[in-house]
């Protein structure tokens, strides 16, 4: 079954699908948050926050956009894992909230967020590979260079170097689409 | 300002990466999340115990705050005529709500609801909610019921939630989930859609079957951990679990005591958990009919929380959909047609029947014309009071007169809310109204 249709079940208060979510995303769910912890936290941990994120998922299953599951249910792990750590007083490995394109890229005012989301999800889909792929790995799955270099077979400073290309690649699109710099 | 990086936005299939590159070993179980999460929900929701035989129990007609009529049923067919009890409504300006079916269910199927009246513009609407007001609110699953009036048939494709979606159905048929207590609650709405009150008429309510089914529960999660079963990827990227007949044993044997009669342990057909799964328990036909009488007129006290609901005497109603575009404020009523109207800014312009001329003037259509008329006579006093109430604590009031005329200088342009400060119009953030509220009377012209 497709994500999307897992996603209109659970939309339909369909309690066996939500155990088809758990199945089908359990391990990536709590990959994020193992990375987002930077290998902090313990297994017991990590369980506890998946099935808090998965809890959340279900309370909030009107408002997931179809083809969005896997972002949806990894963007509630991520927010659960930073709050667990926040209270444990840990740090957290990376926070993508905090990465920006680049330092001094300006919005302008008038242009709405949701038209760099637009943008930026279209710059996204259309980097190619392996650009793309190293890139969401850093920034959405948290891994690492070394991990993403070990898992992709490529040499760890050709990842730095790709990451920091494709981040400039991002902000020339921007730059172009009338965002300021 | 600094732009964030927005990658939680992004689709599904721009992430897509093969995970099994991605993924960790945590050592978490999928099978233990599951049983947690299950039962965080079930402690949230209470549930009734699974019984061995689903029973419906009727509900009488509560009694509304204004009682207009009285409504006479007959009833024919194959099922228990306290049934008849739930058509027994009141009537309130052309409407006329019945009270409640409860259900010991999680799920109950609407096979055909249909209406039809000696006012060949009568509508019909049924919402199907449970008995209480948040999971009503939070979870609408309503559908429409349009009348065919020039060929005199139901005309079930009109059947769409109010929501603008359509209900994932094959025409006639409606699913439904229930989240908590199994009320299942359906109003029917008659309207003369601009013709004449439909004062006195009969209207009759032909067909039906409902079928109810025990909740199903999830037994069995499969885990990559669980060396009872294996796994392989499809095409696709999903995994297609293999169950071995041993292990269906086993879960026999394991949940026998939960087992009950009709009941069974089944794969889900798109693989993954293993579920209890419940048979068609409850069929009813029915045939009635309900004489509607009641008074010329009266007052609804309305209003609406700046959702998609409106609350009429304490009940909750989807006939409006109220929704901010831009935060151009607009009321739509949808007719039994689907044609949308809104108020109180009626844009004819973004009416398919209305048609832009070159020199920017609208010719609009008689049948819009009649539609509008017909809008204001049954709403114009609707909306006569308005408060948007902000996030940070102030309220703007509003009333109508032809338009709305704020207080603290707010006024409204264009169908944009604005309001003037430092020498210039601003215009209202969506983002910062907390709520919207509508006051104002009905009077129904009969």
């Amino acid at each position: 079954m497709d994500d999307s249709r897992l996603a209109e079940r659970l939309k339909m208060n369909d309690e066996t699908a939500l155990a088809e979510v758990i199945g089908r995303f359990t391990p990536i769910v709590s990959t994020v948050i193992y990375n987002v912890s930077g290998g902090s936290l313990s297994s017991e941990d990590i369980e506890e926050i998946a099935s808090d994120a998965f809890t959340a998922l279900w309370y909030s299953r009107d408002k997931i956009i179809n083809d969005k599951l896997k972002g949806f249910i990894c963007r509630i792990a991520k927010n659960k894992a930073r709050d667990r750590l926040r209270r444990l007083d840990k740090g957290i490995a990376v926070n993508i909230d905090d990465v920006v394109i680049e330092d001094g890229l300006k919005v302008a005012e008038k242009i709405e967020s949701d038209d760099i989301n637009a943008v930026l999800h279209e710059a996204v889909g259309n980097i190619g590979e392996p650009d793309r792929e190293i890139l969401i790995r850093h920034y959405y799955y948290y891994q690492s260079a070394a991990v993403i270099s070990d898992r992709m077979n490529l040499n760890t400073d050709t990842v730095k170097s790709k990451i920091r290309r494709t981040r400039e690649k991002l902000k020339k699109i921007l730059l172009e689409r009338g965002f300021t710099g | 300002m600094k732009q964030k990086f927005v990658f939680d936005e992004l689709d599904d299939d721009i992430l897509d990466i093969d995970e099994m590159t991605i993924n960790m070993d945590t050592g978490v179980s999928a099978e233990r999340i599951c049983e947690k999460v299950m039962s965080n929900i079930d402690q949230k929701t209470p549930k009734k115990s699974m019984k061995k035989r689903i029973g419906i129990t009727l509900v009488a007609a509560a009694a509304a705050a204004a009682v207009l009529g009285t409504a006479t049923v007959a009833a024919t067919g194959g099922f228990n005529p306290a049934f008849a009890e739930y058509f027994a409504g009141d009537c309130v300006d052309g409407i006329y709500s019945g009270s409640e079916i409860k259900i010991n269910s999680d799920r109950v199927d609407i096979d055909f609801l249909g209406i039809t009246g000696d006012d060949s513009n009568v509508i019909g609407l049924a919402e199907i909610t449970n008995k209480y007001g948040s999971s009503f609110i939070d979870n609408p699953e309503d559908v429409f019921i349009g009348y065919d009036s020039t060929n005199a048939c139901y005309k079930p494709t009109l059947w769409q939630r109010m929501t603008n979606t359509f209900v994932t159905i094959s025409n006639t048929e409606v699913n439904y989930t229930f989240q908590d207590n199994k009320t299942l609650r359906l109003f029917f709405k008659c309207s003369d859609n601009g013709t004449g009150t439909p004062k006195g008429q009969t209207l009759e309510m032909q067909g039906g079957t409902i079928y109810a089914y025990r909740p199903v529960k999830t037994i069995y999660t499969p885990s990559k951990s669980d060396d009872r079963v294996q796994y392989e990827y499809d095409d696709n990227g999903n995994i297609v679990w293999d169950y071995p007949v041993e292990l269906y044993d086993a879960l026999q044997n394991e949940y026998a005591s939960q087992l009950e009669q009709n009941q069974t342990i089944t794969e889900a057909q798109d693989g993954g958990s293993i579920i209890i799964a419940e048979t068609t328990e409850i069929k009813l036909d029915y045939t009635l009919s309900v004489k509607l009488n009641y008074k010329s007129s009266d007052s609804i006290n309305f209003t609406a929380d700046g959702a998609s609901k409106v609350n009429i005497d304490g009940i909750n109603w989807d006939f409006l959909n109220i929704e901010a575009q831009s935060f151009s404020l607009a009321v739509k009523i949808r007719t039994w047609e689907g044609a949308k109207l809104k108020i109180p800014f009626v844009s004819l312009g973004e009416d398919a029947s209305a048609k832009q001329n070159e020199d920017g003037s609208y010719t609009v259509s008689d049948e819009y014309l009649e539609k509008e008329a017909a809008f204001h006579r049954y709403f114009d006093n609707l909306f006569s009071e308005m408060d948007i109430t902000l996030k940070d604590g102030r309220t703007i009031k509003g009333k109508y007169n032809g338009g709305y005329q704020f207080s603290n200088n707010y006024c409204e342009l264009d169908g944009v809310y604005q309001y003037y400060e430092n020498g210039r119009n601003v215009a209202i953030d969506p983002s910062n109204i907390k709520s919207i509220s509508y006051k104002g009377t009905i009077i129904a012209e009969v």
